[in-house]
């Protein structure tokens, strides 16, 4: 009866495969941050933060508010230059680029690091043009290479369907789930090498919430993807890696499995078990 | 498969890794039903090397239980599953549980096997034995077979059958006991014998076990220290 491989219809050599655990060590290095030091004024927001965010794969930050997450995701793509009295030390690297050296084009840098925020904020424009937006930019006039690259956008946002046939509706009119993934296809349109997603589905009822998670884990083969969330059961559904960070350090920065099973520091342990405080 | 809706999650992810950990177990399953097997066959049959394959693969019993542990971990620490998903994964943790125990006791028959197989052949015939050993590894095939259709009527049934194994085992050791007051030479390998039916016994309770669990997952309902009737009783309400 059980002679063979086959038992139940079930291959035995399933069994005999590894529980393959991801390891930072074996990731090859996307963004790379050396000894960063961010103020605000006289704030010391971000102290010495040292870590490196692998290739096409998920990483998250959590920590409760003011630990400089957001501050951190932000100047993956320079945002806080546009804050006054901000002021940065150290460097990141982008594969092998400083994004701080003096000469950088911030807007093609922009174009390199797409940012998805908290709340949607589609152009009050149809959906079409939302997508196509950051294309036009470019200078990109070719009528089907536009209709080409907004229809594979708006497929690679899980959003076509629910839109293929209001194209050039208002973006307006579309609820919070699907603008939300309407500016994550107007981030991908311009085929960034990575995504910085800050607060993506905190303003998103759970089934939209779920759709968000679902899209991330089919980006992440393309891009390479950080979110910061105060969910940290989103956290921990999404991610491959998660960094956990409290008042400006980064405490901790692992695998998520490690993270939510056996974190290596009493904080990072406090914090997810609703110890913290 | 009516029952199930494993794969209706939002996030494929999720499917795809409750799925997996119910095949993990059926694999571990049928590891472990063939662990029965040979290891009854080797004992019966005197056949030592065979025995002592039973020995090395139950490591690979072991294995099996620690990998799809760490999954089921994983699964609660990233997922928080709910309803059927979290009762899935307490039934699946306890599953495998009672089949690294049935492992265990498919090699201690092997070990029981070898020490018989050295020893001056007892008057007593194997045949109660292979009768006892293929009856417990039907059980065990059946129990499982209830896990993967979540079919609570196959469970119950299975869960019966348990009581004729006890009368089995009831009948060898009085057996046994006779052989070793007509021949007190014989204890050594009687009591050998008796470890075998026992290991054998308990084999039948863990897929008793395995078919509870069966039932609390499809209906939600705890019917562990409880009679076959109201096993019975519960599944019949419908939900």
């Amino acid at each position: 009866m059980a002679a063979d491989n086959m038992t139940h219809g079930i291959n035995m050599d399933a069994l005999g495969r590894s529980t393959q655990t991801l390891k930072l060590d074996d990731e090859k290095p996307c963004l790379t941050v050396s000894d960063l030091n961010l103020f605000y004024g006289e704030k010391h927001a971000l102290n010495d933060i040292n870590m490196m965010i692998p290739e096409k794969r998920v990483s998250a930050f959590i920590g409760p508010s003011g630990c400089g997450k957001s501050t951190l995701l932000r100047c993956f793509n320079r945002m806080n230059d546009l804050v006054d009295g901000c002021r940065i030390e150290g460097k990141i690297n982008l594969y092998e680029k400083n994004i701080y050296k003096k000469n950088v084009d911030v807007a093609e840098l922009r174009t390199r690091i797409g940012m998805v925020f908290q709340k949607p904020n589609p152009f009050p424009k149809s959906i079409y043009e939302n997508v196509a937006y950051g294309l036009r930019l470019q200078g990109v006039k070719n009528r089907r290479k536009l209709d080409e690259i907004v229809e594979k956008s708006l497929k690679g946002a899980a959003l076509w369907d629910e839109v293929k046939d209001r194209l050039h509706d208002s973006a307006l009119g579309l609820s919070g789930g699907q603008q939300q993934r309407l500016v994550i296809a107007r981030a991908i349109a311009i085929e960034p090498e990575v995504l910085l997603l800050d607060e993506p589905a905190s303003a998103l009822d759970p089934i939209s919430t779920l759709k968000i998670e679902e899209l991330i884990n089919e980006l992440k083969d393309k891009y390479t993807i950080v979110i910061v969330t105060h969910n940290m059961q989103q956290a921990a559904r999404v991610s491959d890696y998660t960094a956990f960070m409290y008042l400006g350090e980064l405490i901790e920065f692992n695998n998520t499995d490690t993270i939510f099973t056996n974190p290596s520091n009493k904080q990072t342990e406090d914090y997810i078990t609703g110890r913290y405080g | 498969m009516e029952k199930t809706n494993l794969g209706h999650h939002i996030s494929q992810q999720f499917n795809e890794e409750l799925e997996d950990i119910r095949t993990l177990v059926l694999a571990m399953g049928g590891l472990v039903e063939e662990q029965i097997h040979k290891a009854t066959q080797a004992l019966v049959e005197g056949d030592i090397a065979l025995a002592e394959t039973v020995i090395k693969n139950d490591t690979e019993v072991n294995k099996a239980e620690v990998t799809i542990d760490e999954e089921c971990t994983t699964i609660i620490a990233r997922r928080q599953p709910t309803a059927s998903d979290l009762r899935l994964v307490v039934a699946v943790i306890k599953t495998i549980t009672d089949l690294e125990r049935i492992g265990d006791q498919a090699e201690r028959v092997a070990r029981m096997g070898i020490r018989l197989a050295e020893s001056p052949n007892p008057k007593i015939s194997y045949m109660e034995i292979r009768h006892m050993g293929e009856r417990v590894a039907h059980m065990v095939h059946d129990a499982l077979d209830a896990f993967a259709r979540m079919d609570v009527d196959a469970a119950v049934n299975v869960a019966k059958e348990d009581q004729f194994v006890d009368v089995e085992y009831d009948g060898i050791m009085r057996q046994s006991l006779t052989y070793m007051m007509e021949d007190p030479h014989t204890i050594t390998q009687m009591l050998d014998i008796m470890w075998t039916v026992r290991a054998l016994e308990r084999i039948g309770d863990h897929a008793k076990n395995i078919c509870e669990y069966v039932i609390y997952l499809v209906k939600g309902k705890d019917v562990r220290h409880t009679s076959i009737e109201k096993m019975e009783k519960e599944v019949s309400k419908s939900r």
